[in-house]
């Protein structure tokens, strides 16, 4: 897996092309922008919203619990609160992966419900996609990964698929046989 | 209020109110026997007006006149304005009539205008003339040519309006007033008041009820038991009263209405026109329930429609005495207190300097003081890496130092903080002598509840916590426990049985006791039970504690309450439950024919807790230290074999034996767990013995049982902390808490593995 290099002059451009210019007649297209992180598990680069994401940090010592939710690898400590952190790995239905100096945990939150932790492999940049360059779901068949993608980014000839937080849990939670309160 | 104000106010009052009282006598000798209750308590109120007014008038050299008081006083007048106006038209002259009416309006008419806050000086001015009207309207004539003649004509007519309006039919009122039992319409709950749209008056004004009626409850209860105290009637009218104007002035209707019936009820058996019986007992207390209905309507802010006729029609007929008295003799409810307590209660609520302070606040702080714990620990880490492999070792002993004396204020803190958040126990037995007393009547039996140790402080939340199954557990006792008055009798018992409720500290825990002298339980019955509903096996040996925990299973309950052998133990599984919540532990002994205990043994409190750390499979645990009976270190071959569980003799005792790894399914962490860091093992790096294992012994009430782990570590004070949404439920897990490394740490639920390990046995058994 190679990861993109910003250093490049190439890929430079290309960040900043994503992102438009903010004068004349894009910046009403700008204000309709959505932006997403890059986020790589195995092999693949996927986008959250960065709506949902509250900070992202380096991996901590995660303690293991047996018995929880087979993809809940364990709880950490982020200053205080115990949270769970989710393998994606696992929901996505990806390979064992092991941890390294580029692994990150994205704490998710909502002030109201819940706050927990996703562990990526690694963490790429931000782009600010328009809603003409994100295609509604068509992915078929029954993977892991279908049902936590809730469309398709494309632009700039790559296509991404972004995750859907409330889906990941959703899907958590299904594997509990517990419900999670999706409000707010 | 100016000073002025306030004097036109107070003097208007004091002309008033004693020609109020002199117009009023004769009328009421006159009329005596009829319904001079009501005027008397008319009268009352007037002397009360009078003695409200004395600290206003007192306080008249000051600058300003307290709001509240201002409003106390004019929600007192209205009072018995209104009902006066009402009762006054009966036989009087006219002459007397308008006086009285006249005098008693320009006071509250004038009050009501001051209080506003804009008034200018020219009126203040005229009130203060027009104090003076009623008394001869040659002053005031001479006093108005001082005035413009416009402000003369209004306050005139303002003077005239309120006395002529009900004297325009003094005939309908006549006859409505001379009935006690008047008919009754439905008010609106709740009606208009400048005080009921701030929330804070509201607060108040809530906080103050529930202090009310808690007294109320508590000297209704006592008033049971000695009728004839004048004490306690005074006691509870004065607590009726001040309740009703609190609810009159924020125009809670229902309540003030309702209150106002109790309040005359009460007036009558302390002047010994009327006597208390139980029946009267009765209507009291289903009035206080209304009452409460009406006082939770307000917490909510919203009306609970509740109709209030009933009850009002029934304290009516309890005021005209037309109530038939069903003479039965109630329970008798003792409160032996500490004795201490005993000798001067009175004084000793006078010492107590006392603030009130939010609960919210409060927990905050005992959270942030947790977090300081958690920092501790930290800080004894840094300490300890500084000392292994600091840069210079005089940093380092700096450091141990300050560490050190941080930790000494750092435990005095805790000790303040959780005692501060200690209450009596009592206040979670409160209601009880209602339950019981309610329950044992409607069952027909006699029972005293004897409550002992009320005094025992205990944490807040496990004294509202521990209500519930407590309830639970009495209602058992009565309704199952003690016996009917004959079959006691037959029994060769005193007729009357006893419930002792008593609490007391035992050390680092609190231990509630529930005993009675009733029947007892049968081993030998449940039993037979057991062996029916597939819970024990026929040839098992028990003890008769092992059976009798037996009534704490699921499902074990129901059958007995339908066949009625003993028939305790209706939802106790889900008091075992509540408590093993609460980290608390129950236990029963019990009698045949003798009586039954329930032992109930809670933590003081839950906030921080004192942890044995332990290692299994490279993980570290921590198991509660007040659970903790001792540690052990055995050699393999130690271990025996007792029908394929594993078992220890250890003093003579058997010790049953579960391996931490196994209970938590610890083996599976290899191919589950993919991001494990590399650890920094610290100081702990306890060498392992390589054959020799650990035992902690655990014990859950009378059960003790070892847990096997690879390594003991340390012992540390922690806070359990919750894990989010997404890790309840997790067996055998209490919660986490944070290492002075800043790592999660499990906390072990010792009831859950208890239970596992109990399926475990049965499935051994079976």
């Amino acid at each position: 897996m190679v990861l993109p290099v910003l250093s490049s002059d190439e890929n430079q451009s290309s960040l900043f092309s994503l992102r438009g210019s903010l004068d004349g007649a894009i910046e009403q297209e700008f204000t309709n922008r959505v932006q997403y992180i890059g986020v790589i598990i195995g092999r693949e680069e996927f986008y959250l919203a960065i709506a949902a994401v509250a900070e992202i940090i380096m991996l901590q010592p995660i303690t293991y619990v047996s018995r929880a939710n087979k993809f809940i690898e364990g709880v950490v400590n982020l200053r205080g609160t115990i949270m769970p952190a989710i393998n994606l790995r696992k929901v996505l239905g990806v390979e064992k992966g092991q941890p390294s100096a580029a692994t990150r945990i994205i704490i998710v939150k909502n002030d109201k419900n819940y706050e927990l932790g996703f562990i990526v492999d690694s963490v790429t940049y931000v782009s600010s996609l328009a809603p003409s360059d994100v295609e509604a779901k068509v992915l078929y068949g029954d993977s892991s990964a279908a049902e936590v993608i809730s469309g398709i980014a494309k632009s700039q000839g790559k296509v991404i698929g972004i995750l859907d937080e409330m889906k990941i849990i959703a899907r958590v939670c299904d594997n509990d046989g517990k419900k999670i309160s999706q409000a707010g | 209020m100016d000073i002025i104000r306030q004097k036109a106010i107070e003097s208007l009052l004091k002309e008033a109110l004693p020609k109020l009282v002199v117009a009023l006598e004769p009328y009421l000798s006159k009329t005596k026997g009829q319904i001079s209750a009501e005027v008397e308590l008319l009268i009352k109120e007037a002397m009360a007006l009078m003695h409200i007014l004395q600290p206003v008038e007192e306080k008249a050299a000051g600058v300003e006149m307290d709001d509240d008081e201002a409003k106390m006083l004019l929600a007192a007048m209205d009072t018995p304005v209104a009902a006066q106006k009402k009762d006054l038209s009966v036989d009087m002259s006219d002459d007397e009539a308008k006086m009285l009416l006249t005098a008693m309006d320009t006071p509250a008419a004038e009050q009501k205008k001051n209080l506003s806050v804009d008034i200018s000086d020219d009126e203040a001015k005229m009130l203060l003339d027009a104090m003076d009207a009623p008394q001869s309207t040659s002053t005031t004539a001479s006093k108005a040519e001082k005035m413009s003649d416009d402000e003369a004509s209004m306050l005139l007519a303002a003077m005239d309006k309120p006395a002529d309006s009900p004297l325009l039919e003094p005939v309908q009122e006549q006859v409505a007033a001379s009935e006690v039992e008047e008919h009754v319409d439905e008010v609106e709950e709740f009606g208009e008041s400048e005080f009921s749209s701030d929330p804070d008056m509201i607060k108040d004004f809530i906080n103050n009820s529930d202090e009310l009626m808690a007294t109320l409850d508590e000297q209704v209860l006592a008033l049971e038991q000695s009728p004839n105290e004048s004490g306690i009637i005074e006691e509870i009218f004065r607590a009726a009263h001040t309740l009703k104007g609190a609810a009159g002035m924020f125009a809670f209707k229902g309540i003030e209405r309702v209150m106002h019936r109790m309040e005359n009820y009460f007036d009558s058996v302390r002047k010994g026109k009327m006597r208390v019986d139980s029946l009267a007992i009765d209507v009291i207390l289903k009035t206080m329930d209304v009452l409460r209905t009406l006082l939770d309507a307000v917490k909510e802010t919203k009306p609970s429609g509740f109709k209030t006729v009933p009850i009002i029609e029934e304290l009516n007929a309890l005021c005209a005495g037309k109530l038939k008295s069903v003479s039965k003799a109630p329970p008798k409810i003792e409160k032996t207190e500490e004795p201490e307590e005993d000798q001067k209660p009175k004084v000793k609520k006078a010492e107590q300097a006392t603030i009130r302070v939010d609960l919210k606040r409060l927990d905050t702080l005992v959270n942030l003081i947790g977090e300081l714990v958690i920092d501790r620990t930290r800080f004894i880490s840094i300490e300890e890496e500084l000392l292994r492999k600091g840069p210079s070792p005089r940093l380092a002993s700096n450091m141990s130092e300050t560490v050190q004396l941080f930790g000494r204020h750092m435990n005095q803190v805790q000790d303040i903080i959780m005692n501060v958040r200690m209450v009596p126990v009592g206040n979670a037995f409160n209601k009880f002598p209602r339950v019981v007393r309610d329950l044992a009547r409607s069952l027909g039996k006699e029972i005293d509840l004897v409550i002992e140790g009320e005094q025992t402080e205990l944490d807040k939340t496990l004294v509202e916590q521990i209500g519930d199954p407590l309830v639970h557990l009495i209602r058992n006792a009565v309704d199952h426990g003690v016996e009917m008055p004959e079959d006691r009798l037959k029994k060769g018992k005193a007729a009357k049985g006893t419930i002792l409720l008593s609490a007391r500290q035992d050390g680092n825990q609190i231990t509630i006791e529930i005993k009675d002298d009733g029947k007892g339980m049968d081993p030998e019955v449940l039993r037979r039970k057991g062996v029916e509903k597939g819970l024990i096996r026929e040839d098992a040996v028990l003890t008769e504690r092992d059976i009798f925990s037996l009534i704490f299973e699921s499902g074990f309950s129901t059958a007995q309450k339908v066949t009625n052998i003993s028939g305790r133990g209706v939802g106790m599984d889900v008091v075992r439950k509540e408590i093993s919540k609460l980290k608390g532990v129950i236990d029963i002994n019990s009698k045949l024919g003798k009586g039954s205990t329930f032992t109930i043994q809670l933590p003081l409190t839950l906030a921080i807790v004192q942890s044995l750390l332990v290692k299994a499979k490279g993980e570290i645990f921590a198991i509660p230290l007040a659970s903790v009976v001792e540690s052990l270190r055995i050699e393999p071959q130690d271990i025996q074999l007792v029908g394929g569980a594993e078992v220890i003799k250890r003093r003579d005792q058997v010790l049953p034996l579960l391996h931490l790894t196994e209970a938590l399914a610890l083996d599976s962490k290899d191919s589950e767990f993919w991001y494990q860091l590399e650890r920094d093992q610290g100081t702990s790096k306890l060498r392992k013995l390589d054959k020799r294992l650990f035992v902690v012994v655990v014990g859950q009430a009378d059960r003790r049982f070892g847990i096997v782990v690879d390594s003991l570590l340390n012992q540390q004070e922690m806070v359990i902390k919750p894990m989010g949404e997404l890790m309840q439920d997790i067996p055998c897990v209490a919660g986490g808490a944070i290492l002075g490394n800043g790592e999660v740490v499990l906390v072990l639920d010792l009831a859950d593995l208890d239970s596992i390990f109990r399926t475990k046995s049965r499935q051994l058994v079976a």
